[in-house]
């Protein structure tokens, strides 16, 4: 591994690196920022084979992109494409972006919005269930999504005109854009052929399905899955993993390995490990962070910890539920358009294999229990959480109880906190990392002692006149 | 002036109006016929003259010599024909008549129609480099400054024209060669096929005219300046002396032949030494052309990697996410198959991280210090005061727990001690407390201040106690004895702010005296 050799003084410029292609895996000269490139240029050689040699992950430099081909364990529907509103994109808004791409890559070196949009509308006549109607707005609105998706890339830059004007009226609006291709061609490279794949795990790595890797013992490619969850993952628990990669996580060795690359300090407990990033560059949220959302969650947080270590009221306990990822999976392989699957050179279905063994491999260990709270007592807490902090939250939210509850439980389920069950939640052990945070708002606290405060500073202002009266 | 060019261009704009005529096909036929006969050096064409050379050529009209009548009268007044009376003599009165006017092609007509069927002609398709011209250019230079040197005026003509016609042949075909190569780079259809046919010839076509330049630019420089040595006013005039063009006066002809010196000269010397020649652009184009060209060739054989295009899996994936049932299964799909996803990590370090051991659990380990400002308001703190929390809050909130708890009591006890006269009944517990601490409060202030205490009162948790004087003893029943007072009567009611709290008249000046404030 490069990351050991390399001299101190420099590998703080290397670890950035790393981090910069980890935490975008694409990496243009405009995007994220102009010295990004520069950086992983300087780096390509040592990270290629760090990368490769740690995660199994694919690493493409070339003289305009830098491009990270990760490896995914398993189907994660928790970071979506986002638009530059940072609204999550839908169904419609995704395909947009797959039709925009395949125009963009006949296109010549400019296009303008409305030409890529005919583009684009020529290609839903053939897909079963989609539609542009440049004059439809909403229609026009998800497509200036995918393409600001695109721009935000570097994909598209605009050269004129601007694209909300297309959106609110493409008669009068229209924008030109400049093609980067090497940028269109690195965005979109499925690891197999999409059309060959009759199931979506196809997309995974080799454990999850699809051809078994053949090159590496199954205890290497099992330290890179543990090492990628490390990497990817806000905790990972122990009681997660199956037996080689439990004692896997357990070695220091290998947590030193991806501390070594990111230049991330590890929080190694009992329960698991959580490769705390206390730049906040390496992840999609922060947290503790600043926001209305941020604060009700670590506000909760603290609320549940309180709750979970009162040892006077035991709170109920219960085994995680089994968690099958297979929902998706099947899902997505009911959806595939067979259609266009090009069936001579499509993979055989494969039925899992090695499930039947593992499940045999699993002799009884003591389940793992978890506090157990019921989603009233969330409710309520919340409501009381609003009751005293609502001033200093974004207004949006302060009416929204119902709404903010809902975002609030889904960060912190995210953030692996808590696991949402029938019911009520489970409290996961990292969120006691975030107890005691109950705070008391000091003029508040002392008003407290008394009836309430309405009540205190009449009675406070009568008593003293009644007083000086008394004379 | 403008207004007699402008008349002017309209009037030589009309010779074109047979093309868009309705019977522009026939026109043209009839110009045609024209244009034939002039190859035979015969000029004067009479309607029926028109008429059996149109039923000579293929594919012509079968026009009679009454149609192309009308048809030659309207060429006429575009005046794209001349019309002459015929001299010959007529034979009959009908003859007569219709041999009245023979046409001819008048010479901005003739013109027109060249024009016209340039383009009707022209192979577009058809685009190239002349190369080959670079190396006459540069003999005929080296001739032109003999020749001017020997004072030989035509031939110092003669040469100037090739040299001219030369270059003006150059300039178009490059200028057409770019129009086609812009075509061909900038459609958004190029077939591999079509491109590939092709791209070997065009790019070693390119390449070599752009090396032949390079060669022979400085050479051709040197020859011009080799010409201009031997006297530039007296190679103009020559040419001007020798100039056919005889509608022309020889200061005219003279600055025609300036200018097309100059033009030959800004070719490969270029005015003033900073620009570019023309010379220099069109190398330039050329390079930018290979350039253009060879991205296209990427674009056509990227389409083509890897067995299946990758058009068609987009499109293949464009249907996949439009079918997927739920908008989580589509954010799945796009992880997996962009591999775009930011990794997602907690953040804020234990200060301490190194001594808490790593076998201790999340909720035995200690938690991290959040700062105060962060949890209180969702806003970062500020780098100034960095205010930490409290660790024992939960005991903090214990403790006011109880106090709030006592505090309710006491109210509820208060308030009952309200509702009815005191000295008629018995006080619970409760009650006996609120009323001690009450007269407590009310004895504080029982200082006289003029010899004689008429009554005092405290209040607390929303009663007041009122003591006034009373002629002899009362008594108290409480649940813990009886209470006797001398002189004094106690009286509690709510406090008449807590009861009209509303009215913003109850808002009295402060008062000293925080000595009756009871706090328990």
């Amino acid at each position: 591994m490069h990351a050991r050799t390399i001299d101190s003084l420099a590998l703080d410029s290397y670890q950035r690196a790393a981090r910069t292609i980890l935490a975008n895996h694409l990496v243009t000269r405009t995007y994220p920022d102009r010295i990004a490139l520069p950086l992983l240029r300087r780096w390509a050689t040592e990270l290629r084979e760090d990368l490769a040699e740690l995660f199994g992950y694919r690493l493409e430099v070339t003289e305009t992109t830098a491009r990270l081909f990760p490896v995914l364990d398993q189907l994660d529907a928790g970071r979506p494409a986002r638009t530059t509103g940072d609204r999550v994109f839908d169904r419609r808004r995704y395909a947009y972006l797959a039709l925009a791409l395949a125009a963009l890559g006949r296109a010549g070196d400019q296009i303008t919005l409305s030409e890529l949009a005919d583009q684009v509308a020529a290609y839903t006549e053939r897909v079963n269930g989609l539609e542009l109607a440049p004059d439809r707005a909403a229609d026009r609105d998800a497509f200036v999504d995918a393409i600001g998706w695109l721009a935000a890339r570097g994909a598209l830059t605009l050269a004129d005109g601007d694209a909300g004007g297309w959106a609110s009226d493409p008669e009068a609006g229209e924008a030109l854009y400049d093609i980067d291709r090497a940028i269109v061609f690195a965005l979109f490279r499925p690891p197999r052929a999409l059309q060959h794949l009759q199931s979506v795990t196809g997309l995974l790595s080799e454990a999850a399905g699809g051809a078994a890797e053949t090159r590496s013992p199954a205890l290497v490619s099992a330290a890179r899955r543990v090492r990628r969850a490390l990497v990817e993952k806000p905790v990972v628990y122990a009681d997660e993993l199956d037996e080689p990669e439990r004692s896997l996580l357990a070695q220091e060795k290998l947590v030193t390995e991806v501390e070594y690359l990111t230049g991330l300090r590890a929080e190694r407990r009992a329960e698991g490990v959580a490769l705390i990033d206390s730049s906040g560059r390496l992840s999609d949220v922060r947290f503790p962070g600043t926001g209305t959302l941020a604060q009700v969650a670590l506000l909760l947080a603290g609320e549940i910890a309180d709750l979970v270590l009162d040892i006077d009221n035991p709170v109920p306990r219960r085994p995680r539920p089994e968690r099958p990822f297979t929902d998706l999976v099947a899902q997505l392989d009911s959806a595939i358009p067979l259609t266009t699957v090009f069936a001579p050179l499509a993979d055989p279905l494969e039925v899992f294999g090695a499930q039947p063994d593992s499940e045999a491999e699993v002799e009884e260990p003591e389940i793992p229990e978890f506090p157990f709270l019921e989603s009233s007592w969330i409710r309520d807490t919340v409501k009381m959480l609003t009751d005293r902090y609502g001033n200093t939250f974004a207004a949006q939210w302060q009416a929204d109880l119902t709404g903010l509850t809902g975002e609030v439980v889904s960060l912190l389920e995210r953030l692996r906190l808590v696991e949402l069950v029938d019911g009520g939640l489970l409290i996961l052990p990292a969120l006691a990392r975030y107890r005691g945070a109950i705070v008391t708002i000091r003029t508040r606290a002392e008003s407290e002692l008394f009836l309430s405060p309405t009540q205190l500073d009449s009675t406070t202002e009568h008593r003293s006149t009644e007083k000086g009266s008394g004379h | 002036m403008p207004r007699a060019e402008r008349r002017g261009d309209a009037e030589r704009l009309r010779l074109f109006s047979f093309a868009t005529a309705e019977k522009r096909a026939d026109y043209l036929w009839v110009l045609r016929a024209f244009d034939t006969a002039r190859a035979a050096y015969v000029v004067l064409l009479h309607a029926s003259d028109v008429a059996d050379t149109l039923d000579r050529c293929p594919g012509a009209p079968a026009l009679t010599a009454t149609e192309v009548g009308p048809l030659l009268e309207q060429l006429h007044q575009w005046g794209v024909l001349e019309r002459s009376y015929d001299g010959t003599r007529a034979a009959t009165l009908a003859e007569y008549r219709n041999r009245h006017f023979v046409y001819q092609f008048s010479q901005a007509g003739y013109q027109a129609f060249r024009a016209v069927s340039d383009v009707l002609e022209a192979r577009l398709d058809e685009a190239s480099l002349s190369r080959l011209v670079l190396p006459e250019l540069l003999a005929d230079l080296h001739t032109l400054a003999e020749a001017n040197k020997s004072a030989d005026a035509p031939r110092v003509y003669r040469v100037l024209n090739r040299l001219d016609r030369a270059l003006t042949d150059l300039a178009e075909r490059a200028a057409h060669f770019y129009l086609t190569l812009g075509d061909l780079v900038r459609t958004t259809e190029a077939t591999p096929e079509a491109f590939l046919a092709h791209k070997d010839a065009l790019l070693a076509h390119m390449r070599e005219f752009s090396m032949d330049l390079a060669r022979f630019a400085p050479r051709l420089a040197t020859a011009i300046r080799e010409v201009e040595a031997t006297g530039v006013d007296d190679l103009i005039e020559r040419a001007a002396r020798c100039d056919e063009r005889v509608l022309l006066n020889p200061a005219e002809r003279q600055a025609d032949w300036r200018a097309r010196w100059q033009g030959l000269r800004g070719w490969f010397i270029g005015e003033d030494e900073g620009g570019l020649t023309e010379c220099e652009r069109l190398r330039e184009a050329t390079m930018s052309a290979i350039a253009a060209v060879l991205s296209l060739l990427r674009r056509v054989t990227e389409t083509r990697k890897g067995g299946v295009s990758r058009e068609s899996a987009l499109r293949h994936l464009a249907g996949w996410f439009t079918a997927a049932p739920s908008a989580d299964a589509a954010h799945a799909l796009y992880d997996a198959v962009f591999g775009l996803g930011r990794p997602r990590h907690l953040s804020m370090q234990h200060p301490d991280a190194d001594v808490i051991p790593a076998i201790r659990s999340w909720w035995d380990a200690p938690p991290l210090e959040i700062a105060r400002t962060l949890a209180e308001t969702g806003r970062p703190p500020t780098p100034g005061a960095p205010a930490r929390l409290q660790r024992n809050d939960a005991g903090i909130r214990r403790l006011r727990q109880a106090q709030l708890d006592a505090q309710r009591a006491r109210a509820e006890a208060a308030r009952s001690l309200a509702t009815a006269d005191l000295h008629d009944r018995e006080l619970d517990e409760g009650e006996t407390e609120v009323l001690l601490k009450l007269l407590d409060a009310a004895s504080t202030a029982w200082v006289p201040v003029s010899g004689r205490v008429p009554g005092t009162s405290g209040s607390d948790n929303g009663v007041t106690l009122t003591v006034s004087e009373h002629q002899g003893s009362t008594l108290v029943r409480t649940a813990k004895g009886v209470l006797y007072l001398n002189n004094r009567r106690l009286e509690v009611r709510e406090t008449a702010a807590l009861r009209g709290r509303k009215s913003p008249a109850a808002k009295p000046h402060p008062a000293a005296g925080s000595g009756n404030e009871e706090v328990g």
